[in-house]
């Protein structure tokens, strides 16, 4: 099967000889998929996306293996060339509404950048598609809204105009940051419905990162789950809530909290569950 | 509020009588009259009419000598002022957004230049440029730029950590033209705020090297000038003393004042 983004045995370290964050990582997203990427807070998996974003942090390289985009290898491109390809088909939408809008400069100017600067539409049209976009992810008065400062908008209504800015240019492939962390629980809500039906209206293909298995329930049609910088396994939905997932997956959709049990709301990932996984961990990958 | 509208007042005051000195000035600075000297301001008993703070021991006019020397003072503040605003926001811009070496090389240049006694530090350098007013300007702008390289740098590692400045490379704007667009308008309330504050400090600043008698040539009124003249007549009268300090207290003070109305109202979440 050859998905759009295909990661074989993808390595990340710190440094030329240090530590890797990332260690034989595989993971292949088909056309149209929501791909989930799950762990717990360290695990590596924004480092995937910044990874073919080609945002890795100064410091930190791709020390083994490879990231294909649409048959296109990634880890060889120059920083130049990678940008040009990001910027023309993949979109993120970032985790923190808060900071990844710049406080000085309106919303019209933020949303129409990759549409001008990337794409080379003219200003006209492109704030013509920015309007057709707020409109799709439910925002009431888009020709305002294009006016106003990130300030004056709430953070669910940021996290909209933060969606709109990735389908706008209508790109290839988006990668989603934990897009609902830094909102609250009825937010995240309207913005995970939001995500799917946008997905579903473009069939654009996602990785999504996240740490909580109930969003994996909610949106993915596959998930990787990783610890540690490794993967413990790829499966459908289907598979990792069915009756036998990897212990770890079960421990971690057991860790989700629950309202319907208050006094047993919140259930740790067992030690014996992380010392077996470790244990795995250190037969394949040494 | 209060404070940013009294403060400014004060220096579009002073601005204009500046710009406006020879309209204003009752006497020119400089006409000596021996018959006239140290007249006491028109409250005290003996004073003079047309001499409204009295006369200075040659029997020049003070407030003829404050309204030109305010021409000095607001020169240097924006000149010194911006230049060491320029300098050292350019060099703090480029070590907090491009990091690696260049931001050791500025950080070690701020450090170094940060251990010499910026007052010796200008009396060296004006001793050595020749006095005058350019030479003031000059020595305040190489002193003071570390004041804000360091600041500037620190708010634009801040900001080029936040997301926005990653997508907008990711969108395909150049590293130079990100710190433009989205680094620098978020960087600039920070930088307005220092420049206030830096424009105060340079008054004091040429206040001290015209008391030393190394900024302009003595013949020219400035507040530095009149407050080492007036010392020598303490005794006597004591208004010649007391104009210029008076002069350069309220400057000062609404230049820092006016650097924290400015403060908060550039906050874009505050507003």
């Amino acid at each position: 099967m050859t998905g759009i983004l295909e990661i074989d045995s993808l390595s990340v370290r710190i440094g030329p000889r240090g530590p890797r964050i990332l260690q034989d990582v595989s993971l292949s997203v088909a056309p149209g998929e929501i791909h989930g990427l799950i762990g717990e807070s360290g695990a590596g998996k924004s480092m995937i996306g910044k990874t073919v974003a080609g945002l890795l942090p100064r410091g930190l390289n791709v020390s083994e293996g490879s990231v294909r985009f649409d048959g296109k290898e990634l880890t060889a491109l120059p920083r130049r060339r990678l940008r040009k390809l990001v910027g023309e088909r993949i979109a993120i939408i970032p985790q923190d509404p808060l900071t990844a809008l710049n406080p000085s400069r309106r919303i019209a100017g933020q949303i129409t950048d990759r549409l001008v600067h990337t794409l080379g539409w003219d200003r006209r049209r492109a704030l013509l598609r920015a309007e057709e976009t707020l409109n799709e992810v439910s925002i009431r008065n888009p020709a305002q809204t294009l006016r106003s400062y990130p300030h004056e908008l709430s953070g669910g209504m940021r996290q909209r105009v933060l969606i709109a800015a990735a389908f706008a240019a209508a790109p290839d492939f988006i990668i989603a940051d934990e897009p609902t962390t830094a909102l609250d629980v009825t937010v995240q809500r309207q913005i995970l419905q939001l995500i799917r039906a946008m997905q579903a209206r473009h069939g654009t293909a996602m990785l999504f990162v996240t740490h909580d298995m109930g969003v994996v329930a909610k949106l993915c049609t596959r998930a990787t789950v990783l610890y540690a910088g490794k993967v413990v396994e790829t499966g459908t939905a289907e598979h990792l809530f069915g009756p036998n997932p990897h212990p770890y997956t079960e421990a971690l959709i057991g860790a989700t909290p629950r309202y319907d049990r208050p006094e047993d709301s919140l259930r740790p990932v067992p030690e014996r569950v992380i010392e077996a996984l470790r244990a795995e961990q250190e037969a394949t990958h040494g | 509020m209060a404070r940013l509208w009294l403060s400014g007042g004060w220096l579009v005051l002073l601005a204009l009588a500046a710009i406006f000195a020879p309209l204003i000035a009752p006497h020119d600075p400089l006409a000596q009259d021996l018959f006239l000297e140290k007249l006491p301001p028109f409250w005290m008993e003996g004073a003079e009419p047309g001499y409204y703070l009295g006369t200075d021991s040659l029997g020049r006019d003070v407030l003829s000598r404050l309204i030109y020397g305010a021409r000095v003072a607001l020169i240097v503040a924006v000149l010194a002022g911006g230049s060491a605003a320029i300098l050292g926001s350019v060099l703090g811009l480029l070590a907090g957004y491009l990091g690696g070496w260049t931001d050791r090389a500025v950080g070690r240049l701020i450090d170094i230049w940060m251990s010499f006694p910026p007052v010796l530090f200008a009396i060296l350098l004006v001793a050595v440029l020749g006095t005058g007013l350019s030479s003031v300007i000059i020595a305040i702008a190489v002193i003071d730029w570390t004041r804000f390289a360091r600041v500037v740098r620190a708010e634009t590692m801040a900001q080029s950590r936040m997301d926005y400045v990653a997508s907008a490379t990711v969108v395909g704007r150049s590293p130079l033209g990100t710190l433009w667009h989205e680094v620098v308008p978020n960087v600039l309330p920070t930088i307005l705020v220092l420049l206030s504050l830096e424009m105060g400090i340079t008054v004091i600043v040429e206040a001290i090297l015209s008391f030393v008698n190394l900024s302009v040539s003595s013949d020219d009124p400035t507040w530095g000038g009149m407050i080492a003249e007036g010392r020598t007549q303490i005794h006597f009268a004591l208004w010649i003393l007391v104009a210029p300090m008076v002069a350069l207290f309220l400057t000062v003070l609404a230049f820092s004042q006016f650097g924290e109305g400015l403060k908060d109202r550039l906050d874009p979440a505050a507003s």
